[in-house]
Order: C-alpha cells, then structure tokens, then sequence
C-alpha cells in the first residue's frame, strides 16, 4: 500500500489589500459604517477575503455586496479587490472555473490600473485554480505569466511562489529534472534574501523530488535541511510534516522501524496543535508500516483510529483507504492474529469481505477505480477460498475490466504529460536558439567591424551599434520578450471584445432585413440580402484582425450605411468624406471602431426625428491624430436619452477597447460627443499609426 | 448563343443562378441544371457547354473532383461558393474568378461581361489544370497572373520582387524577366505572405530568400541577390529583422 500525504507545501500569495485584520472588528465596521463609498468597500472587501479561508457562503454574500457597491461608485480599483475577494471565495468552494473568471475581471481591471503587481497575484491564482483543477498546462501558462510579471516588478515573493508552483506542477508532470530547476532557483533566491521559510520549503520540495527518483539518501538529507530551519523558527505544523517526510523515505528504505519513530514524533506535535488530518495520517501510515513488520494487531489498532478520525474530519478516500487496508490485513493475518483480535477462523472470509465491500462502495462513490479494481481482485480470490467459483469469476471479470481502463486512463495521463514535456522543451529550445543566434550575431559583428572598417556592414538583428554586450542584449530580448506578452494578453482581450459585439450587430442588422422583408418588396430585399452576407463575410474577416485599414473599415462604414439608407429609405442619406491628404490604405485602425458611433446616430438621432435626416462622417488628420467626426442631424443625445434609456452594449464595449487600445499603444486615444443646435457629433480622436 | 449548365447540390442557388440569368436573356442559353457530380458529368458529355457555373462542394463531392473526370475541357468555369477559404485560395492563384454566394448582381454582370468578351478560352483550360493540380495541396507552387497576353503561370519560387506601380504591379523573376500586371501589389501581398514574402515597403514585397544582405538606416535597404536594392519602411524594420531571424 502507498503511503498517504507526501505532502507539498504551496506557497500563498495574498493580495496586498488582504491586511491580516481581526475578523469581529470587521464585523463591526461593516456594520457601522453605512456610507457608499471607497471606505465601504475597503471594508466589504477586506471582509469577505478575510472570510474566504472560514466562511465561503458568508464571504461570497460580501464580495457580491462590494461588487455592487463598486459599480454604483464606479470605482475600478476597488472593484479589482472585490472580485478577488469573490475569486477567493469561490475557490475555497470549490468552484475553480467560476474562480478563474473573477480573478480574470480583477486582472483586467488591475491592468487597466497599471497595478502589475497585482495582475501577477491574479495570474497567480489563476494558476493555482487551475491546478487545482488538474489542467496543468493552463496552471503552467499562468504561473509562467505571473513569474514575468513578479520579474518585471521585482517582487521577491511573487517570483518565489511563482518558481514553488512551476516545480509543483512539474513534479506532477514528472518532470522531476525541470521541478528540480525551479525549486533550485527558489532556494537560490531564498539564500540571497535570507528568507528561512522559502528555504525550509525549497529544501523540502527538493527533498520530495529526491525521493520521486529514488535517491533516497539525498531525499534524506535535504529533508533534514528542512527540518533543521523549521526546529530553529518553531513552527509546529511544519515540523511535523517534515517528521512525516522523513518518515516516508525511511519506510521507502524498508527502515519500517525508523520510520514508526519519525511518524510517532509527528504524530505527538499534531497532537498538540490538535492537527486531525496529520494525526489521521500519521496514524495510517504507521498502520502501513506495522504491516510490514508483520506487527498485525497494532497494524489494525492503528488502521482503525485512522478509519475513525477520517470519518470524523470527512475524508472519505482515506477513510475507505483505511478500511481496505483492515479488511486486506484481516484476509492475510494469521490465525494467532486473529485470536488477539477476536475474530472467530471461521469468520476470517465473512468480515474481510464485509469490509473490502464497504471500501469498495466509497471508491465507487468517489470515482477511484484504482483502488476498486484492488479490492475486486481480493473479492475474487476470497470467493475462490470460499469455493464460489462463480463469485470469484465476476469480481475477476470487474478487477481485470477496472484495471484496463486505469490503464487507459494512466496511458492517457501519459500521453498529456510526454505532450507538455515536449512543448516545454521546444520553448526552451526556441529560447536558446535565439540567445546563441545573439551570440553568433555578435561574433560575426565583430568579426565584420575587423574587416570593414566603413561603409554599410549588415548584421542581422542587430540595429544598435555594436558595443552592445551579450548581456545587455539578453536583457532587451527579455524586455521585448515582457512587452509581447502583454501585448499578446491585451489582443485575446479585444478579439473577445470583438466577439461579443458581432453577435450584436449581426442580429440587428438580421432584425432590420425582417423589418425590410415586411415591407414585401422582394427585388429589394434580396438585394439587401446580398449586401448584408458581403457585410457579414467582412466582419468575420476583420474580427480575426487585430488592425486594418482605414480603407477597409470606411469601406465596411460605406457598405453599413447603404443597408441601413435602404432599411429606412428615403429617411436616411449619408456623406463619407475623407481628407485628400490621407492615404487611407496605410493607416491602421482596430476594426469596427467607428461603426457602433455610425449605429448610435441612426437608432437614437435618425430614427426618432422620424423624417430625413443626414449622417456625415468626416475624416481628417491633425499633426500625429486621426480624426474621425461622426455627426448627425437627428433629435440630439438628450431627447433621445429621455426615451431611451439603456446603455448601448456596443457603445460600452467600444469604449472598453478604447482604453485598451490606449494601453496597448501607450496613446491618448478618445471619444467627446458634442451636443448641437440639431443633432449629435461624435469626435473619436486616435493616434495615426501607418502601416509602412 | 453560349449554351450554360448549373451543377449546384441546392436548389436555391440554382434558382439564384437562374434568376440573374435572365437578364442576358440574349446571349446565354441555360440548357441543364444538375445537382450531383454524376449527373453534371452526364449532362456536360451529352449537351458540350460553353459556359459551367460549378459549386464547389457538391454533397460528398467537389467541383474539382467533377473537373478532374473531364479530359480537356472546353468551355468557361464560373465558381459558385460560400465559405471555403481554401478553395477562394486557389482560385486567386489560377486568377480564376469565382462568385461567392448569396451571389450579388453586380458581382455576376462583371463576371458575365468577362465571359462575353473573351473569345479565348485558351487561358481557362490551363488555368483549370493548375486548379486541379493544386487543389489538395497546401501551398500551390505556381501563381497565375493576368497580362496583357494572357494568364502566365510563374513558380513563386522564381519571383523575387514585386513592386508596387500605381495600380500595376511588376513582377521581377530570376532569370531577369519582368511582368507588368494589373492588379495591386496588396493583392499579391495577400497571397504570397505565407511564403518568405515580407511587404517591406509600401511599394515593396520581397521574396527573403533572395535577400543578400540588410543595411542598416532609418528604414534601411535590402540588397537581394542579384545587387537591387530594396527600400524598406522605417516602420517595418522591427519585423522584417524578426523574420529574418527565424529564417
């Protein structure tokens, strides 16, 4: 039997927000502090992260209430606190995927802020959401972004618990030689910073590996470092787990002995700090241990407190582990054993059977069919004893079925695990290839500077002068390498920006062929049928774009207007005009920028006014701005609010990626909507980015 | 009279074909409709059209496969389809026009007036061969492009500069040839980026195997092969020197 609990010590990472206050003066605050303000909120919020670890559904009703508040006061920052907190307590839950979604509004929110550091705690805990979930490689993905992030920021313990979480995974992919590099890495930064709990944990992750590849003697050693940090700082909970470590590579030693005597001194402490799933475990593991010393009737004294203290603390997998063990010691213990244990000879089959059955329901419960399939090949041999041929053919029959597919599911687990590897390596490959093509550009550089003392000299890739050294250059690919990435996170932001508004467009424009159709001209209507197909195919082509021209999008404006212009025939006339200076084919602008502004003027200027009215959109360019002036003639932004009041979704949405964009190309881009005598004009001023 | 066959799986876009067809009422006759690559292979053997709108995925099939079973065919080719990325693909690079469905009026006169006023069909056959040779591959290894003497079809791999003049693009080969055709370099752009072609300029599309050396200045220049020096913009310089790198 394995030994429960090799235990991994994850790092935690709390938002700066999380200030270790008293839960009850909490309370009180909350309670007498009644303003909607930033105040409330700070309290609301640190209320319910407090909570995450003690009360989830109390938590949660928090973190809902501060979201609420933080919209109403329309304060971002707070509002990024506050679906960390929900996050939080989601995750304590258990509901890791609707966990994933909170701490990414929070990390959008936080960029927004250019709060980096907490961007990388929420990527943090994305990962650790997702590990909890066993997807491995989203939980890679994260804590790699984190580790960027905690890097840029130079957050000593943001790229410890990044470095801890790599190797956790790695570990899980068993990828011992790669866990063995982060966890090496953080300890080097332990010892740089002095920090004795990162050490502490760093010596035992590495001891854990240790063991995995069965060098005991060094998982040995570097548990011992571990533990001697932990003795000095005394800490309780830590000492005993690394006691229950030892205790593990001891009895994989086969020192079943000596490992009964690191687990008994476990057992004492947990005692003490009243500790129930380490006592519940260490009691299990030195029941496992007497087995092997063939020490029977301690082994089942022990097996049945484990068996009790989990059933108490709900741990159902381990409490049926404990079962199966008793029912297994009791089909292979001697008649002497059974005596002691006042279990009749005769009744030896009958109460094993009981108990692996009563296991083998648990399993079933819990879905762990490895052990299932264990327990079915003990069933079948007991009915064989007992002369059941027929039994003991079935209970084979379930055993050799439930072992394949834990096979299958192993050799699945197998396959993912080779996948990742190799995606990890080609990465890593990737990473080398261009830090050796650095070096070889550099030597070929300076080889060139030798020969050709003027003149042009090419070198690839190098654009500064050539006294670059091989450092600086590491460090400025690390930097472009950074600047990527984030720009990368902000594009799949707008792409999904994106595809929230054509389901939008497409069905108001479906909505507007209908309205057509009804008019019952059909020569017209499948003209209009044509246009919108040649309009749909564009914004399907674009929404995939992170930039097009401005051509392409007055082309899409152009083709937007004609459907509506025929829609609301003769009501609507439109003019495009652009600036002879433009050269509208070389100057990028994120897709579909315009047309919600285009949209708006018709729903909520020209439609109402109910007779024609005119949509102008002018385009101009001043020094590095591009100016695009949406204006109509309609009843104007204040009529129309009075009859209409809801928020345009495209609008909000347009807006959002406005500030994104911004973000993204450190610009000042804006919109102003202007009031006139008659009508509305819309100013969306961007920066001119050209294409050549 | 140009005699027209539709093979098309759905009836609607039969009827739309049909329905746009009446107003050349004069010129074009449509003599069959068939809704399966079987039953168009028949009726083309029987009735010898002129002109075939074809689908391109027709039930389990494709147009390509109906072509593949007719030797040398003799008539026009109008393709007919919705969404098929690939097979818009390959009809760019055989400059075979294609019309995509729901088909617009406008879109059908300009394909029709093409079909009217040539009398050569010369180009089509050819043109449908590399079609069909290409089709299934992923990267075609030829592009045809439309001159004044008709389509030429060069290996790609032959072009080592196209350059942007007005609305004409010239084309430079290796072996010191160069081709004028009208269409904008955009469009070669578009096609050819999934080769080692780079728009290094607004004006410039260079294949980068041909690219000897790079020389550093604000945009700076590319010297290819043969010692032509291409301008590269200042603002394409960043990813030119990354795709350069990775080859």
């Amino acid at each position: 039997m394995k030994h429960l609990w090799a235990i991994i010590v994850f790092l935690s990472l709390a938002s700066s927000h999380a200030m270790p206050v008293q839960l009850d003066s909490l309370f009180i605050k909350a309670n007498n502090y009644r303003n909607s303000d930033t105040v409330r909120a700070t309290i609301l919020n640190d209320l319910a992260i407090e909570l995450a670890d003690r009360d989830y559904e109390m938590g949660l009703l928090y973190s809902d209430s501060s979201i609420k508040l933080c919209h109403d006061i329309n304060s971002d920052i707070k509002l990024a606190t506050a679906y960390y907190a929900k996050a939080r307590n989601l995750s304590t839950a258990g509901e890791d995927s609707l966990a994933i979604i909170s701490y990414q509004k929070s990390y959008l929110l936080n960029l927004k802020e250019r709060r980096f550091s907490a961007c990388g705690t929420m990527l943090f805990n994305m990962g650790i959401s997702y590990y909890n979930m066993s997807n491995y490689s989203q939980a890679l993905e994260k804590y790699e972004a984190a580790l960027n992030i905690f890097k840029k920021v130079k957050s000593e313990k943001g790229i410890a618990a990044s470095l801890n979480s790599l190797g956790i995974v790695a570990m899980n992919l068993s990828d011992y030689s790669k866990a063995m590099e982060y966890y090496f890495e953080c300890l080097k930064m332990a010892k740089n910073s002095d920090d004795s709990v990162l050490m502490a944990n760093a010596y035992s992750n590495i001891g854990i590996v240790y063991k995995n590849i069965d060098d005991l003697s060094k998982a040995l050693q570097y548990q011992n470092l571990a533990l001697q940090i932990n003795l000095i700082r005394e800490e309780p909970l830590l000492i005993a787990k690394c006691y229950n470590n030892i205790a593990i590579v001891y009895s994989e030693m086969n020192q079943h002995n000596k490992a009964i005597e690191f687990y008994q001194k476990a057992l004492e402490i947990n005692r003490e700090i009243k500790n129930n799933f380490g006592i519940a475990s260490n009691y299990i593991n030195i029941g496992t241990d007497l087995n092997h010393l063939n020490r029977f009737s301690e082994a089942n004294h022990y097996m049945l407190l484990a068996e009790e203290l989990f059933n108490k603390i709900g741990d159902q997998s381990s409490e049926a582990m404990a079962i199966k063990a008793r029912g297994e010691l009791i089909l292979n213990a001697p008649d002497s054993v059974l005596k002691s244990l006042n279990i009749p000879k005769t009744q030896k089959y009958t109460v094993s059977l009981e108990l692996l059955k009563r296991a083998s329901a648990m399993f079933a419960e819990i879905g762990d069919i490895s052990n299932r399939s264990d327990i079915c090949q003990d069933l079948s041999m007991i009915y064989e004893y007992q002369g059941d041929a027929k039994n003991s053919l079935a209970y084979y029959k379930q055993h050799i079925s439930l072992r394949d597919s834990v096979m299958l599911d192993n050799k699945k687990a197998e396959i993912e695990r080779t996948e990742l590897k190799f995606n990890f390596e080609l990465k890593e490959k990737e990473l080398n290839l261009i830090n050796s093509k650095i070096a070889s550009d550099l030597q070929l550089a300076e080889q060139k500077r030798k020969y050709l003392m003027m003149g042009s000299v090419l070198i690839l890739l190098i654009t500064g002068g050539g006294f670059v050294s091989y450092k600086l250059r590491k460090e400025a690919q690390q930097k472009r390498k950074d600047a990527e990435f984030k720009l990368a996170n902000l594009n799949a932001e707008l792409k999904s920006l994106r595809l929230q508004m054509n389901p939008h467009f497409m069905f108001n424009s479906l909505n507007s062929i209908a309205d057509f159709i009804d008019k019952n001209e059909s020569r017209i209507a499948s003209n209009y049928t044509v246009k919108f197909a040649k309009l749909m195919r564009m914004i399907l082509e674009y929404s995939e774009q992170q930039e097009i021209t401005l051509e392409e999008e007055l082309k899409l404006l152009e083709l937007y207007l004609s459907l509506e212009a025929l829609r609301i025939n003769p009501n609507l006339s439109y003019v495009i005009s652009v600036s002879p200076e433009i050269d509208i084919s070389n100057i990028l602008i994120p897709p579909m920028m315009v047309q919600p502004f285009v949209e708006n003027s018709i729903l909520h200027g020209i439609i109402p006014l109910a007779k024609p009215g005119v949509i102008k959109i002018d385009v101009s360019v001043s020094i590095d701005e591009l100016i695009v002036i949406v204006e109509d003639n309609g009843v104007g932004i204040n009529s129309s609010m009075k009859s209409d009041n809801k928020k345009s979704m495209a609008m909000k949405i347009t807006k959002d990626r406005i500030a994104l964009f911004n973000e993204q190309h450190s610009a000042a881009a804006s919109v102003n909507l202007i009031n006139l005598n008659q009508g509305t004009r819309i100013e969306l001023r961007l920066p001119v980015i050209h294409r050549f | 009279m140009i005699k027209a066959v539709i093979v098309d799986d759905e009836q609607h876009c039969i009827n739309r074909i049909t329905t746009l067809l009446k107003d050349y009422e004069n010129e074009v006759q449509l003599v069959a409709t068939a809704s399966t690559v079987k039953e168009g292979l028949n009726i083309i053997k029987k009735v010898q059209p002129d002109l075939l709108f074809l689908d391109v995925e027709i039930a389990d099939k494709t147009g390509f496969d109906l072509l593949r079973e007719i030797e040398s065919p003799s008539f026009d080719v109008i393709f007919t389809t919705a969404h098929d990325k690939y097979a818009v693909m390959a009809f760019k690079f055989c400059a075979i026009d294609y019309l995509l469905k729901p088909v617009d009026e406008s879109d059908f006169a300009i394909a029709m007036k093409k079909i009217l006023d040539s009398d050569d069909r010369q180009d089509m056959t050819r043109q449908l061969s590399e079609l069909i040779k290409g089709a299934g591959l992923n990267k075609p290894r030829k592009i045809g492009v439309p001159t004044l003497n008709g389509i030429v079809f060069v290996l790609i791999s032959d072009i080592r500069l196209c350059r942007a003049d007005g609305n004409y693009t010239e084309i430079f080969l290796n072996n010191n040839h160069k081709i004028v055709v009208s269409k904008t370099l955009k469009e070669f752009d578009d096609l050819l980026s999934d080769y080692q072609f780079f728009r290094v300029h607004n004006s410039n599309l260079v294949n980068l195997d041909y690219v000897k050396s790079y020389n550093k200045g604000k945009g700076g220049f590319l010297i290819l092969d043969d010692d032509t020096n291409v301008e590269v913009s200042s603002r394409r310089k960043d990813e030119l020197l990354k795709k350069l790198s990775l080859i």
